[in-house]
C-alpha cells in the first residue's frame, strides 16, 4: 500500500474508531500502531509504541500538567474560588449585571490556578450560580456568563492546551503561557462588555447587586490575596526568568496546599478526592499524549501533512486564505470533538503547514486554543454548556445555548483581533524572551 | 465476626482495589515530585546550593506516577471519548464499538506491555542506568509494563462484563 493511501486509511479509521466511542488516547494509538505495522512491520511498530509511550510519560515538561492539576483541584477543594467570586463581586457588583461581571472575573482569575475549562466552569458555576439565581438574573445570562467564563481557563496559563500544544510542536511551555495572558485579558474584558451591552438592553436580564462600602472591598480582597499572591508568584516567575514553568508548576501547588494547610480549609477527605481526581485527569491527559506520540510517526512516514500542505497551496488561497479554511474546520470538529482531543490529532497535520505559510508557531497556538474554547460553548457537543447545564440544574440546554451567543460574538471578535494584530499574543513572549 | 458476613468481592471489585491501592502509590509520587521541585528551587534560591539530578528524579518519577494512575483512570472510565453519535450508533452500533474499542487498545498495550518487559530484562541485564545520578532503569520500565498488563487486563474484564451484559 502506498503511504498516502495508507495515510488517508489510517485517517478514515481514526474517525470511525472515535464515532464508535473508542477513547482518544487508544484510537490514536491504534491507528498508530498498526498503520506504522503495515508500513514498516510489526518489530518496528512496537518497537515505535514502546520509545514514544515511554519518552511520553518521562518527560519532564509534561509535568507541569500534574501539578497544576493539583494546584487546582486543592484551590478548589479548599474554597479559595469563593474568596476570589466574593472579591470581583464586592469591586464589580454594583455595576449592571455584576454579578455576572463577578463571576466572569473570578473565572479569569481561578483560571490562572486551573488549566482547564470544566474546572474553572465547575468551580465558579457552584458558587456564582446560586447567588445570582437568588438576585434574579436571567438564566441565560447566568449559565452563559459561566460557560463562557470556565473557558479562559483554557487560555489564562497554566493552560493545559498551552503545555500539549508545546509537546507536539516543540515549543516552549513558558513562550506560550505568557502568549495566553494578553488575549486572556482581553476575552476577560470582551465578555464584560457584552454582559454589560446584554444589561443596558435589558435591565431585568442582570439587576445591580447591593454596593459594598469602601472596607469591606478591601478586606474581601486582602482575604483571597494569598491565591493571588501564589498566583502573581507562579506566572510572574515564569515571565521574570526565576522559574521554569516546571518549577512554577512544583511550587505553586505547594504553596497552596501549605495555604489550605495553613488556614484549616482542607479536609482529609477533600486532600483524597483532590489527588485521585489529579491522578485521574493526569493518566488521562498522558495517555493522550502516548496516542499523539504513537500517531505523528506514522502521520510523518505517510507524507500526509506534506501532501495536505501541497493541496492547500495549490489552491491559490494566500496564507490568510488557507489559516481561514484552518479555523472554520477547527470551528466544525469543535462542535463534535472535545477540544483537546481536536487539539492532538489535528496539530500533528496542520502545524506543518501554518509554520510553512510563515505563521508564528506561539500565536498559531493561542488562535487554535482559542478557535477550541469556541467549540465548548458551541452546539450540540459544546462540553461547558453540558457542565453548567449540570451545575445549574434547572437550566434547559436551550437556555444556555442562547446565553453563550453574545459570548460567542465577543470571542470572533477577539479572535480576529488577535489575528489583525498578533502582537496581543506575541508582546509578552517576545519581551520576555526576545 | 464482621467478615463471615461480609458478601465476597467479585473480580471487579478485586480489580478495583487494586487500581486504588496502585493510585495511592501514584499519589505517593505526585507528592513526591511536588517535594523535589520545590526543593531543587528553595535550594537554589534559598542557600546557592541546586540540587543535582532533579530533572532525572522527576522524570522517572513520572514514569512511575502514569503507570500507577493509568489502571485507575481506565478502571473509572476516565479516558475522553466522543460520544456526540451515541444515540445515531443504536444498541447493536454501541455493543459493537464498546467490544472493538477494548480490544484493540487491549491488544496495543499487550504489545506495548511485552516489549517494556523486555527492554526492563534487557536494562537489566547491560545494567543501563541514568547519566546523572546512575539510577538503574530497567524497574521504571518494568513499571510501564506492569501499569500497561493491568490496563490489559481491565479491558479484558470489561469485555467479559459487556458480553455478559449483551447490547443496550
Amino acid at each position: 500500500m502506498a503511504p498516502v493511501t495508507a495515510g488517508l486509511v489510517g485517517i478514515a479509521c481514526l474517525f470511525a474508531l472515535l464515532i464508535l466511542r473508542t477513547p482518544v488516547a487508544f484510537a490514536m494509538m491504534s491507528v498508530g500502531f498498526f498503520g506504522y505495522w503495515a508500513l514498516e512491520g510489526l518489530r518496528s511498530a512496537s518497537g515505535m509504541v514502546l520509545t514514544e509511550s515511554y519518552s511520553a510519560v518521562s518527560n519532564y515538561n509534561l509535568i507541569v500538567v500534574p501539578m497544576f492539576v493539583l494546584l487546582g483541584n486543592i484551590a478548589s477543594a479548599a474554597g479559595f474560588s469563593r474568596g476570589l467570586y466574593d472579591a470581583a463581586f464586592a469591586w464589580v457588583g454594583r455595576f449592571r449585571g455584576g454579578l455576572a461581571s463577578a463571576s466572569v472575573l473570578g473565572c479569569a482569575v481561578f483560571a490562572a490556578v486551573s488549566g482547564s475549562s470544566v474546572a474553572t466552569a465547575v468551580t465558579l458555576g457552584k458558587v456564582a450560580l446560586p447567588e445570582m439565581k437568588r438576585l434574579g438574573y436571567a438564566p441565560s445570562l447566568s449559565t452563559g456568563s459561566i460557560a463562557a467564563g470556565g473557558t479562559l481557563g483554557f487560555l489564562i496559563p497554566p493552560s493545559t492546551g498551552f503545555v500539549i500544544y508545546a509537546i507536539l510542536t516543540e515549543q516552549s511551555i513558558g513562550r506560550l503561557f505568557m502568549a495566553g495572558v494578553l488575549p486572556g485579558l482581553l476575552l476577560t474584558a470582551l465578555f464584560i462588555t457584552a454582559i454589560w451591552l446584554i444589561s443596558v438592553r435589558d435591565p431585568t436580564a442582570g439587576p445591580r447587586g447591593a454596593p459594598v462600602a469602601l472596607a469591606e472591598r478591601v478586606r474581601v480582597l486582602a482575604d483571597a490575596g494569598p491565591l493571588i499572591l501564589v498566583i502573581f508568584l507562579s506566572i510572574g516567575g515564569i515571565y521574570g526568568g526565576v522559574f521554569t514553568p516546571v518549577e512554577a508548576s512544583g511550587i505553586g501547588a505547594a504553596l497552596v496546599l501549605i495555604l489550605a494547610i495553613a488556614r484549616r480549609r482542607l479536609s482529609r477527605e477533600g486532600f483524597r478526592t483532590a489527588i485521585l481526581s489529579t491522578l485521574a485527569t493526569s493518566a488521562m491527559l498522558y495517555a493522550i499524549v502516548i496516542g499523539a506520540n504513537v500517531l505523528n510517526p506514522f502521520f510523518a512516514i505517510t507524507r500526509i501533512p506534506a501532501t495536505l500542505g501541497e493541496g492547500l497551496g495549490a489552491l491559490g488561497l494566500g496564507a490568510y486564505g488557507t489559516l481561514s479554511i484552518i479555523i472554520l474546520a477547527y470551528l466544525l470538529l469543535g462542535m463534535f470533538m472535545d477540544g483537546l482531543s481536536m487539539l492532538v490529532i489535528t496539530i500533528p497535520v496542520v502545524f506543518p503547514v501554518i509554520t510553512g505559510l510563515g505563521f508564528d508557531p506561539i500565536w498559531f497556538g493561542v488562535v487554535a486554543v482559542i478557535v477550541i474554547e469556541m467549540g465548548m460553548i458551541t452546539p450540540p457537543v459544546g462540553l461547558n454548556v453540558f457542565v453548567v447545564r449540570g451545575v445549574a440544574g434547572d437550566v434547559p440546554l436551550s437556555t444556555i445555548f442562547v446565553g453563550v451567543f453574545p459570548f460567542l460574538i465577543a470571542m470572533v471578535i477577539g479572535l480576529l483581533m488577535i489575528i489583525a494584530v498578533p502582537g496581543i499574543a506575541l508582546l509578552l513572549p517576545n519581551s520576555m524572551f526576545g | 465476626m464482621r467478615s463471615a458476613t461480609r458478601a465476597p468481592m467479585t473480580w471487579s471489585e478485586r480489580l478495583d482495589r487494586v487500581t486504588l491501592y496502585l493510585a495511592a502509590i501514584g499519589g505517593m509520587c505526585l507528592l513526591a515530585i511536588l517535594a523535589i521541585v520545590t526543593a531543587g528551587v528553595v535550594m537554589r534560591y534559598a542557600f546557592s546550593a541546586p540540587l543535582l539530578g532533579v530533572n532525572e528524579i522527576v522524570q522517572l518519577t513520572a514514569v512511575a506516577l502514569v503507570m500507577c494512575s493509568l489502571p485507575y483512570c481506565t478502571a473509572q472510565s476516565g479516558h475522553v471519548a466522543v460520544d456526540v453519535l451515541e444515540g445515531a450508533l443504536g444498541r447493536w452500533g454501541r455493543f459493537a464499538g464498546d467490544i472493538l474499542s477494548r480490544v484493540l487498545s487491549g491488544f496495543v498495550l499487550a504489545i506495548l506491555s511485552r516489549r517494556a518487559l523486555l527492554k526492563a530484562l534487557d536494562a537489566w541485564e547491560w545494567s543501563d542506568v541514568t547519566n546523572m545520578l546512575r539510577i538503574p532503569i530497567w524497574p521504571f520500565y518494568a513499571i510501564l509494563a506492569a501499569g500497561t498488563a493491568l490496563c490489559v487486563l481491565i479491558f479484558a474484564l470489561q469485555l467479559v462484563v459487556l458480553m455478559q451484559r449483551g447490547p443496550r
